[in-house]
């Protein structure tokens, strides 16, 4: 062995031990199907300036409602601008709005439930005000916000987001109940464990296996949600390729085009696909009694 | 205790050479290995052992109730009155039970539909199984309830589960399992989750019915109270084989295996051990007309009130063990609740140090926590799953200011004391037995160093050979830190053994209060007296 490849061997050992902790992830086919789902999502949205084979936004009239062929491999629209560019930087509209908006309402669902779940004279207030929200239609409220504040990729995010909150906070209060009559928790507290510490060390890391789950079921509805939003006109701003917005331009053409609506109406459905798939075995990977549960 | 001459009848049960494997991730091959045995009618045959034994197993396989993608049988055969089980059909498994062989559990909350009225519940197995018209089948029913001795047979037939007591929903689950007149009736467990005179009436109903209908019953426990109360013959198992079987009195009375001989010295004796006086001590903790009120409060409807402490009043001296016994819902664990300050008490003093604890705040009581400790009875939830060992034990001394190595060093310390190894420190609770989780909980309650240890049934989830070996332990402990500590049992033999005093608490009262000696020699009050008769197995001393 040359001295050159002994320095490295302690790394790769580490780095061998490090993938072998995640095993339990990838012997679950529904972990490996859905996330390399995901992965090629992902990875297309992240090298969309490279993949891409004309400039999204970059219109040629003369071109105009192609069908798919060597040059233009999804066809083009209605002004002929390029359906596979512009469905692959649709990608990356899908997949941020997906997870901020996942991210974004499980830290603050979390929070809002761990504190309602463990104090019991908070929780009566904050479950109605969650009631209330809840009873606000999401559709509505985004179109709202896209009326006051302009129509932007921040807006919609908030807008999906908003409705989000109450479903994480309900499912985390759920939990969090149950978690605080442990004895495992009593017993802490009478070790004199003071309440922040008792919700950091014993209740959060319970919670974190139904959390990630609910997590992908989130960030699966959110971008169902960005497409319809953006279908409807109430989404991100027209100019910009999403894929609700290339499927709302292109349905009055679906009779003589079909592909515009077509191919990211597929990859809509592959990604929220993968979210969902591997969500279900993150579900039976990580808790498997709430596999049976559920 | 009828006498039986052997093989002069066809047995009811023969199971022969019986081996089930276990899939191939767990501890061992077998669930259960070569297990012969045989049910007469008219014969109550009693498995017992320990968690772990096979005897579940055992009765499952007998109804065909195995789950078959874990549990296979690989070898033996089972057959109830001549015809073979294994090789039922699934439609033909299903007339055998119920008309042949049924089965009643160990929770009848569970067991039983909570949707379905009880009387439909028994009604069922008549319309599944029989062509008896609807009026027959009432009037059939009726009489299965007289015969469970169940009251008010008319509006308990339209009643649901949960509106009835434990021991009554035990009786409709017999009468259920009665209601085909089955030449087998296979019991696992069946008053594993009930107090202790219910389960006196539940067992004696047993023996009438078995009397009565000349019922082969396989009983399934792992209380030789229970055994010496019921069995006429009995057989022990231990990890999935048979180790000694025979009639009750051989086996209870002259043990030839080992094991058996073990397990029989574990069960505590009903007769207190005379224990020296602790007068002279100092007294670590008192409570005067301590008191527990819940209110449930609705918004539309009126609000109620339940005491469940009343004018509870006692003093612990250093060095002393105090048992509270009682059935559920007694008020037992409302007062180890109060005392370790998980719920505040409505009114009264808990002393210790002459500071009054049940009036301060919750921040003013955080420095005085460590004084009062608590176990509980659920090893399997009382440690957080996601923490280790070490982290558990060093967790409250840390909360109080001592350092991670200091406290780690002993955590250490503490769980050799305890009898497990010092570098289990590092592993997480999911990697430990029952009895060695319950270990490790007494050590993190002792890490604290308290003055007062508030125990709450911790050796109620245990196999009595671990039960034997815990209490040993907290009898060391108690000697070495001079602990004073709160004993709550449902189990008159452990308190027996583990008290100096004894309070008798019935309906959230100290109905009697006293010396374990006095007390167990003569019971003064009515419900202490009927507690004590419905203690299973009296006559035998045991060990």
């Amino acid at each position: 062995m040359k001295p050159q490849e002994e320095k490295f061997l302690p790394v790769l050992q580490k780095w061998k031990q490090f993938a072998g902790s995640f095993n339990f992830l990838t012997a679950n086919s529904s972990v490996m199907f859905g996330g390399s789902l995901l992965l090629f999502v992902a990875t297309t949205a992240l090298l969309a300036p490279i993949l891409f084979t004309v400039e999204p936004t970059s219109m040629h009239p003369i071109d105009r409602l192609q069908g798919p062929s060597q040059a233009f491999w999804f066809g083009t629209d209605m002004y002929g601008r390029d359906t596979y560019s512009r469905t692959i930087f649709g990608c990356r509209i899908s997949l941020v709005v997906g997870f901020s908006v996942a991210v974004l309402s499980i830290s603050i669902g979390l929070v809002i439930g761990l504190v309602a779940g463990y104090l019991r004279w908070l929780d009566a207030i904050v479950m109605r005000v969650m009631d209330g929200i809840m009873a606000i239609p999401g559709i509505l409220l985004a179109i709202a916000m896209l009326a006051l504040a302009g129509a932007s990729l921040q807006t919609v995010i908030l807008a999906i987001t908003i409705p989000e909150i109450p479903r994480v906070v309900r499912l985390v209060r759920g939990i969090v109940l149950g978690l605080r009559e442990e004895p495992y928790v009593e017993s802490a507290i009478s070790l004199g464990t003071r309440t922040p510490q008792i919700l950091i060390r014993h209740i959060l890391p319970n919670i974190m296996a139904p959390l990630i789950v609910q997590g992908t079921y989130v960030c699966a509805s959110a971008m169902i949600l960005e497409a319809i939003l953006s279908f409807l006109g109430a989404g991100v701003p027209p100019e910009t390729p999403s894929w609700g917005n290339i499927m709302a331009e292109g349905k009055s053409y679906f009779q003589i085009a079909p592909w515009i609506i077509f191919f990211p109406g597929v990859y809509l459905a592959l990604t929220v696909l993968g979210v969902n798939v591997l969500g279900d075995g993150l579900r039976d990977t990580l808790d498997p009694r709430l596999a049976k549960q559920l | 205790m009828t006498t039986y001459s052997m093989k002069s009848v066809d047995p009811v049960l023969v199971i022969d050479g019986l081996t089930v494997s276990l899939p191939p991730s767990a501890e061992r091959v077998h669930a259960v290995e070569q297990v012969s045995l045989e049910v007469l009618p008219r014969e109550i045959l009693c498995v017992v052992g320990e968690s772990g034994s096979g005897k579940s197993v055992t009765a499952h396989s007998v109804m065909g109730l195995l789950p078959e993608d874990q549990l296979k049988t690989v070898a033996g055969t089972i057959s109830v009155l001549g015809e073979s089980i294994i090789d039922a059909s699934p439609q033909r498994l299903r007339q055998l039970r119920g008309n042949r062989m049924s089965m009643i559990f160990q929770e009848p909350m569970t067991a039983l539909n909570p949707v379905m009225s009880l009387g439909r519940q028994i009604e069922e197995a008549l319309t599944e199984h029989t062509n008896m018209r609807s009026r027959d089948r009432l009037e059939r029913v009726y009489s299965l309830m007289d015969a469970v001795n169940l009251p008010d047979k008319e509006s308990l037939f339209h009643s649901y589960p949960h509106e009835i007591s434990g021991g009554q929903r035990q009786r409709v689950m017999i009468a259920m399992a009665l209601a085909l007149e089955p030449a087998l009736l296979i019991a696992d467990e069946p008053t594993t989750a009930l107090d202790v005179t219910t389960q006196q009436q539940i067992l004696n109903l047993i023996k009438g019915i078995q009397n009565d209908r000349d019922t082969a019953v396989l009983f399934i426990t792992h209380d030789f109270g229970v055994v010496a109360e019921i069995a006429h013959r009995v057989i022990v198992m231990k990890d999935g084989s048979i180790v000694e079987s025979g009639n009750t009195a051989d086996v209870l009375g002259n043990p030839r295996n080992d094991y058996t001989k073990m397990l029989i010295q574990s069960v505590p004796s009903l007769v207190p051990k005379t224990r020296s006086s602790k007068l002279t001590k100092p007294i670590a903790i008192s409570t005067r007309s301590l008191e527990k009120t819940y209110q449930t409060k609705s918004f539309f409807g009126r609000s109620r009130t339940v005491k469940a402490a009343n004018d509870i009043s006692f003093d612990i001296r250093r060095g002393e063990t105090l048992g509270i016994v009682g059935e559920s819902g007694s008020g037992k664990s409302t007062v180890a609740r109060c005392i370790a300050r998980l719920v505040d008490p409505s009114a009264g003093e808990i002393r210790i140090n002459d500071t009054n604890i049940a009036e301060i705040s919750q921040r003013a009581y955080r420095p005085l926590r460590k004084h009062i400790q608590i176990v509980f009875q659920d090893p399997y939830r009382s440690l957080n799953p996601r923490q280790t060992v070490g982290r558990a034990i060093a967790e409250g001394p840390m909360n109080y200011g001592l350092g991670r190595v200091e406290a780690t060093a002993r955590a250490s310390n503490l769980l050799s004391l305890v009898g497990l190894d010092p570098k289990a420190l590092s592993r997480y609770p999911h990697q430990f037995s029952g009895g060695q989780r319950q270990r490790i909980c007494i050590a993190r309650a002792l890490a604290m160093e308290p003055d007062v240890l508030v125990a709450d049934e911790p050796v109620s989830a245990l196999d009595v050979s671990v039960q034997a070996q815990v209490l040993e332990l907290l009898k060391d402990l108690q000697e070495k830190f001079e602990l004073a500590i709160l004993f709550i049992t449902h189990d008159l033999r452990v308190a027996a053994q583990v008290s100096d005093n004894i309070a008798v608490m019935y309906q959230g009262k100290i109905v009697e209060h006293g010396s374990t000696e006095a007390i167990f020699q003569n019971p003064k009050h009515e419900y202490t007296k009927r507690l004590f008769n419905a203690a299973p197995g009296k006559e035998w001393s045991f060990s």
